[in-house]
């Protein structure tokens, strides 16, 4: 199945400008090297909270979770924080072996980071 | 492991050591195990071993050269076995050694996961080397359904 990366901005109220970089398909041994390709140049731009919206993702095998540490490593380098949210389950089971959650920074839901990001924009201004 | 199961249903593929080959024969395998009415969950576990031991075969097995892989599916009301052959080197995957878990997720370095997600993913990994081949078999269980929730099981092994 293939594997499609769409990039959006958006901004709640009360949140920080967010970049949401969403899958959709298999990020696998087949889709994982035109993914990283793609990614590549976009990584070094966009805001400096990113979150990997996953909700569209049917399958992640190892290949895959090298992505998702590339993608990290990438917008660590330039200070960047990123957010994985919308694990389906079998994304999840993955997650859970390789504990993914050890340095990684999982959302069940976009609503949850949002209340996160809330709060983080609340100590940046000093409000509460 | 390594027995045939009673009433199941078998399909074989054989594959240049190629990702476009990967990526066909992973389309195939699921259109047969879905008309099996092999469970979801099951069939992304299965999908996800494939994908590893194959992967793992074309950049490590052949080093990029290309060679030959037989992929064997068996469903049953029980389980799905996988049997994948290939003639490179011999190479016991099962050796591999674990990655370190305690490294943050984003510190780890790239690779090392496949065969433990494999192992984890799986009820049965066995490998053998005989007659110049490489004998990975992988067995995922079905879990039966359980009072109206859980997974619903395969139509049966008796079509065939």
């Amino acid at each position: 199945m293939p594997l499609s990366i769409q990039w959006s901005e958006r901004q709640k109220p009360g949140t920080v400008p967010t970049t949401v970089i969403k899958f959709e398909g298999e990020l696998d041994s087949t889709t994982s090297p035109p993914a990283t390709k793609q990614l590549t140049p976009k990584l070094a731009e966009g805001s400096n909270f990113v979150e990997i919206d996953l909700s569209g993702l049917t399958l992640i095998s190892s290949a895959g979770l090298g992505v998702l540490i590339y993608i990290s490593k990438t917008l660590a380098a330039r200070g960047a924080q990123c957010y994985i949210t919308n694990a389906q389950p079998q994304i999840q089971k993955v997650f859970d072996i390789v504990q993914a959650a050890k340095g990684m920074s999982l959302f069940s839901s976009t609503k949850e980071l949002d209340d996160y990001l809330a709060s983080v924009q609340r100590k940046m201004t000093g409000k509460g | 492991m390594g027995r045939i199961l009673e009433g199941s249903i078998e399909k074989s593929w054989r594959l240049r050591s190629t990702l476009d080959d990967l990526a066909r024969v992973q389309e195939e395998i699921q259109a047969f195990c879905a008309a099996q009415h092999v469970p979801a969950e099951t069939l992304h576990d299965v999908r996800v071993a494939l994908d590893e031991v194959l992967s793992n075969i074309i950049r490590h097995g052949y080093s990029l050269v290309e060679g030959e892989i037989a992929v064997q599916a068996s469903v049953s009301a029980e389980a799905v076995l996988l049997e994948v052959r290939d003639r490179a080197q011999p190479f016991d995957p099962l050796e591999a050694p674990e990655p370190n878990l305690r490294l943050d997720f984003g510190d780890r370095p790239d690779g090392g996961f496949g065969i433990y997600i494999v192992r984890r993913l799986m009820d049965g990994v066995e490998y053998s080397y005989e007659s110049g081949e490489n004998r990975l078999r992988l067995e995922r269980r079905i879990k039966r359904p359980l009072a109206g929730r859980g997974e619903t099981g395969p139509r049966g092994g008796s079509e065939t």
